[in-house]
């Protein structure tokens, strides 16, 4: 990472706790370039954050006010924080399971508020932390050790679910898309109201080893397959589509 | 010789060695060191630089935000 | 930074109010300007108040998804600056357990109202109990300590409101204000002052937030905001806020200091009354909140029938009047514990005491009658020697 943005850091801390190849990391370099590009003071910036492996990409590697939660539970800290000091730039940076699982009801409600903050949900589709659990953003099908012979409930769409609740930026972007990721944080920090960011973040440890690979890259080049843009995805079948992640913004009001 | 368009530094101390960096390479400037390390891998180096475009996609794309490309003043 | 006198927002004077409104009240006395609620009977209405009287002074008020979120909320209010409340009743407060233990562990100032009914589970809705004595103290995992105070009538529910907020602010920990359905939907005068006293955080720039040399004392709080670039977590934290999970001395020093910063200054906190103590009476009534006003008509009758009766009245419940209880028992032949639960803090005061004490419950849903009291000591009586 380049020098000049080590000052975003505490570097103390560094090298992450993350495994070998986890795209959070990717996830975490992107989030502070965003943050540089636009020129933001970190000092006026909090990021919230709940349980497990996504949560720990701002707590406790950003030099910034940091507040690390319950399970769950940051959207709601979050809300109260902005609410109280509107001109601190709130980020909730956290997992799927976090966000989306036992959080989802702090999701929607957020949403329906159209509260400014940003949401940045790295989802990795399983509990890492945990020891690889089947998650609500697990696809169909997937093992995990949970579901070893397979994931048979569907995963929510997380995009369509704060779309539907209210949010007005909502976007996908997986962690190989690093400079429309880069792009679309940006936008999502600009945004008035609420912004949620789903950031699909492989992990090579518990996801991979067993379903994909356990290599980082090939992980990566998986999801590039898997992914296809809202444009392209506007000219295909639903039968097409069915394996497929769509990447884009969707809410851009 | 044409001149060279970056630096490349690696920060062992941050490095994992999960590789993205060495794959996702189009012009293979990063490899491996012969030798494993105290961590139990072989730590990323920089083997032909000279083929660096400054793309900055290994810097990036590296999960311990531990490479950083410098672009060489003309 | 310290305690102050400052100006109360409401002219002083004389007002006729419910309790849950002379608790809003109190709130906006000491400073709060931060509330995040959900509905619950019976005490709504103390959050219906906070948001007529946030009008008048720029209070932020949200009404959350869950009490969950509220008690969240706050917490990040708080971090932020506020002065931060929420009120409810034993559903709401269940929910908000994991994060009582969360601002406990994060040493996060702020007041939950507890206008207690008739539990378990959701119980008696609209109609009064004590259920909640020990849930609040032992409610959420791992050792910790919070401040619950009890009052027992409206003017007592508006003071203890603002001691609420000063004593979270001076030791940085969850306050509750332990109150029941009685108080909550009594309604009676209170007198409002011209001059509140309130205590201001101590901010102290750089200065670790977790860790004070001071043997169990309590560190400066800074807020977010301020470029102090805070690490608040709820893992086991060092003396910045850095996790070390793994590190047994660190875990052991911070639980230490967060369970002595209360127990080493319970005589600061602790806060009781007594009536008919000084002729050493032979029977001792302890009582709190709504049930005290019950004791207290009861001994009165008892006295004037030439029995010797005292009460003692909690106005703290945690950290427990363990001194008092223990001094006021000495000489008394018989201590009686009258309460609206099945002997909650009967055995509180048994374990303090060498000797049987005795319990007298109510789980009903009605506040109890002085008559019950009555008719309890005189049977005592004429059946003890």
């Amino acid at each position: 990472m380049s020098k000049h943005l080590y000052k975003y850091l505490r570097t103390e801390v560094f090298p992450t706790p993350f495994c070998s190849g986890c795209g959070h990391g990717i996830l975490m370099g992107a989030i502070l370039r965003a943050i540089d590009e636009l020129g933001y003071d970190m000092d006026g910036m909090l990021f919230v954050s709940g349980i497990g492996c996504g949560a720990w990409i701002p707590s406790p590697h950003f030099a910034a006010d940091t507040l690390h939660v319950t399970h769950g539970r940051p959207v709601a800290f979050a809300t109260g924080a902005k609410l109280f000091k509107p001109s601190l730039k709130v980020v909730v940076i956290s997992g799927d399971g976090d966000i989306a699982s036992i959080g989802g009801n702090h999701l929607i409600h957020a949403a329906r508020r159209d509260i400014d903050l940003t949401i940045i949900c790295a989802n990795n589709g399983i509990y890492g932390m945990t020891g690889g659990q089947v998650a609500a953003s697990t696809p169909l099908g997937m093992r995990t050790s949970t579901t070893p012979d397979g994931n048979r409930e569907r995963p929510f769409d997380l995009c369509k679910l704060v779309e539907a609740a209210g949010g007005t930026y909502v976007s996908r972007y997986s962690v190989h898309q690093v400079k429309p990721l880069i792009r679309s944080i940006q936008r999502g920090l600009e945004h008035t109201g609420l912004s949620f960011i789903e950031v699909l973040s492989p992990c090579p440890t518990q996801f991979g080893r067993r379903n994909v690979s356990g290599t980082a890259f090939e992980m990566l080049q998986t999801l590039k397959e898997d992914c296809v843009s809202r444009q392209k995805a506007e000219t295909m079948g639903s039968e097409e589509l069915k394996y497929k992640i769509v990447t884009g913004e969707f809410v851009t009001s | 010789m044409r001149s060279l368009v970056a630096h490349i530094e690696i920060n062992q101390a941050w490095c994992k060695g999960c590789q993205i960096c060495v794959e996702i390479c189009s012009r293979g400037v990063l490899g491996y060191a012969t030798d494993v390390s105290d961590k139990g891998f072989r730590p990323i180096i920089v083997e032909k630089i000279e083929d660096c475009t400054g793309c900055i996609m290994c810097e990036l794309m590296c999960p311990d935000l531990a490479i950083t490309v410098e672009k060489v003043e003309k | 930074m310290g305690y102050r006198k400052i100006r109360g927002v409401t002219p002083p004077g004389q007002y006729f109010l419910q309790g849950d409104e002379a608790c809003a009240e109190g709130a906006v006395a000491a400073g709060c300007r931060f509330f995040a609620g959900y509905p619950i009977t019976p005490a709504s209405e103390v959050m219906e108040h906070i948001v007529r009287r946030f009008k008048d002074c720029d209070g932020v008020f949200v009404q959350m998804e869950d009490e969950i979120g509220s008690i969240a909320a706050m917490i990040g209010a708080s971090w932020a600056g506020a002065k931060p409340m929420t009120s409810t009743s034993g559903p709401g407060l269940s929910l908000m357990m994991e994060n009582i233990g969360y601002a406990a562990m994060t040493e996060t100032p702020l007041v939950i109202v507890d206008i207690q009914r008739a539990g378990p589970s959701t119980g008696q809705a609209t109609r009064p109990g004590s259920g909640d004595m020990l849930q609040v103290k032992y409610g959420s995992h791992g050792d910790y300590e919070i401040i619950a105070l009890s009052p027992w009538s409206v003017q007592e529910i508006y003071d203890m409101t603002i001691r609420a907020f000063n004593l979270a602010e001076r030791f940085r920990v969850p306050v509750f204000v332990l109150s029941d359905e009685g108080v909550g939907h009594l309604r009676e005068n209170v007198t409002v002052e011209q001059e509140v006293t309130v205590f201001e955080r101590d901010k102290a720039p750089g200065q670790p937030p977790f860790h004070t040399d001071e043997p169990g004392g309590v560190p400066p709080m800074p807020c977010f905001g301020d470029g102090e670039k805070l690490l608040v977590t709820g893992s086991t934290h060092d003396p910045f806020g850095y996790r070390k999970t793994q590190v047994s001395e660190v875990h052991e020093r911070l639980v230490s200091r967060l369970v002595g910063k209360i127990r080493n200054r319970a005589d600061e906190i602790v806060d009781t009354d007594s009536y008919f103590l000084d002729d050493g009476p032979d029977v001792l009534l302890v009582a709190y909140g709504i049930t005290a006003r019950a004791a207290l008509s009861a001994a009165k009758v008892l006295r004037d029938e030439g029995q010797k009766v005292g009460l003692l009245r909690l106005r703290t419940i945690w950290p427990f009047p363990e001194r008092v209880v223990v001094e006021s028992a000495q000489k008394c032949k018989e201590v009686v514990v009258p309460e609206l639960n099945q002997g909650q803090i009967c055995r509180e005061i048994e374990r303090l005491l060498d000797r049987d004490v005795i319990s007298l419950p109510q789980t009903n849903g009605e506040t109890m009658k002085p008559t019950k009291i009555i008719e309890f000591v005189r049977e005592r009586a004429v059946t003890q020697p």
